[in-house]
């Protein structure tokens, strides 16, 4: 009866020191902080770079043509056509990034936009 | 040695006579050598036996780099029609061309790195009757999904423009040929695949085309339209309208018009249905002239007919067809142009919290 007691007071005391240096160990790291607000932050981080990337895209300007544009030797099929090289098109890779401040996390979107464009080929006689 | 092909435009005449030349015009390309580019053309050349022969070949030379006997077994075919050039993959570079013979044999093979592959025989519409004298147009199409029928596998298509001439009459007639850009199927099309829409009178031209109409046209694999006469200039395509100016001569061998005026043809690609309120309409006839677009001052477009001499407009204000429906138009005006179109946004995310 009195080993039985030893045994148990002994796994209780153990315990109690094991509690305490995991906990000491959370509370200086901080760690439980972090993990709590992690996937809020990554969302966060997404948000934003998204939000950055569409008004990007709205804020494109028709009639100026970005560097980083690939001329289309032929436009991709439309509904309607058209047989000669009137209607010209250019391809643009347009690239959002976002970097966190304290972490090494990069958020990114990038998107293939098609620019169409009618050029008359001589003024009228 | 590696060859690359790189296409610099399609250069069928504009000018287009009522009677086209036996032998059609070169088809220019760019070739790529050894990190330069050169411009280097597709011919159909007759050999001395008679007998003709596609050939690739830089200019100034005349050694061509690749060739191809136009022989059916060991029938000679002749070619009268100009060959179109493809790049389906949107690179610059050419990947196939197609040739179609006067007896209306169609045939595409690729020409990638400067080497003929063997043809593909895409079309057989020699029951037809007509000799097909020209090529109007390739073009890349797609249809959006509320329009195009549930049995297509693939909304993007191929429409080929045809011009063909009947052997008694001497009457033209417009053929559009519909290919799938997906896998091919090895289906050949034969000329009663193709749906007749040669409308006799103006009631039947002018009837607005039902759903079920739509839904019919859209399942064959192309249409044809007999025209009352000639020809006259190389057709145009403009936002979905197929543009035809037609003249009348006193004979089926005339190659002079007969009055001095023609019918100009406005029809709708996928279905050549009328898009204005009448199908055609009375233009003046001016001898070599072609096609053109110009603005107008308010921003929407006018086509105009237009020879060295002298020009006339022939449609102001032209219409385009509209995916809202298959019925649908509205003005093709400047306006909306140039404007962006999103295909598509990837995300990526590198490392964590």
């Amino acid at each position: 009866m009195k080993n039985r007691g030893m045994v148990l007071l002994t796994a209780l005391l153990f315990l109690m020191i094991m509690l305490l240096m995991v906990a000491s160990n959370l509370y200086i790291s901080q760690l439980s902080m972090k993990s709590a607000q992690a996937a809020q932050q990554q969302l966060q981080l997404e948000y934003h770079a998204l939000q950055r990337h569409l008004s990007q895209l709205n804020g494109l300007d028709p009639a100026e043509l970005p560097l980083n544009t690939i001329n289309l030797p032929a436009c991709p099929g439309v509904y309607a056509a058209w047989s000669d090289a009137a209607l010209q098109c250019e391809l643009l890779f347009l690239e959002t990034s976002m970097q966190s401040n304290n972490t090494p996390l990069v958020s990114r979107y990038n998107s293939l936009v098609l620019r169409k464009r009618v050029r008359l080929p001589e003024a009228a006689l | 040695m590696k060859w690359l092909i790189l296409i610099s435009g399609f250069f069928w005449s504009n000018v287009f006579a009522l009677c086209p030349p036996l032998l059609p015009d070169p088809v220019r390309v760019s070739l790529k050598h050894q990190q330069q580019n050169t411009v280097a053309e597709i011919a159909v050349a007759e050999l001395e036996s008679g007998m003709q022969q596609l050939q690739l070949r830089l200019l100034q030379r005349h050694m061509p780099l690749a060739s191809l006997d136009l022989l059916l077994g060991s029938k000679p075919l002749q070619v009268q029609a100009s060959p179109l050039v493809e790049d389906s993959n949107l690179d610059g570079f050419a990947d196939h061309v197609w040739f179609i013979s006067t007896e209306g044999i169609l045939w595409r093979f690729s020409i990638l790195e400067g080497v003929f592959s063997k043809p593909q025989l895409m079309a057989d519409l020699s029951d037809s009757g007509l000799d097909f004298i020209a090529t109007a147009a390739l073009l890349r199409t797609r249809l959006p999904s509320s329009l195009a029928p549930l049995a297509w596998r693939h909304a993007d298509q191929q429409l080929l423009l045809l011009v063909a001439r009947d052997r008694v009459t001497g009457h033209d007639s417009i053929l559009m040929l519909r290919f799938s850009m997906g896998p091919s199927t090895g289906t050949i099309t034969r000329f009663a695949h193709l749906a007749d829409r040669t409308l006799i009178n103006e009631t039947a031209q002018s009837q607005a085309l039902s759903a079920a109409d739509w839904r019919a046209l859209l399942s064959r694999a192309g249409w044809q339209v007999q025209l009352p006469g000639k020809i006259s200039t190389a057709p145009k395509v403009v936002a979905g309208v197929i543009y035809a100016a037609v003249a009348s001569t006193h004979t089926a061998d005339d190659c002079v018009p007969r009055d001095n005026t023609q019918q100009l043809y406005a029809m709708h690609l996928h279905t050549a249905a009328s898009v204005y309120n009448t199908l055609s309409q009375q233009i003046p006839y001016l001898p070599d002239a072609a096609l053109a677009l110009q603005q107008q001052a308010n921003k929407q477009l006018k086509l105009v007919l237009r020879s060295e001499q002298q020009q006339t407009v022939i449609k102001p204000n032209l219409l385009k067809i509209s995916a809202e429906c298959h019925n649908c138009t509205e003005p093709l005006s400047l306006d909306k142009f140039p404007l962006w179109k999103r295909l598509a946004t990837y995300r990526n995310e590198r490392g964590a919290y």
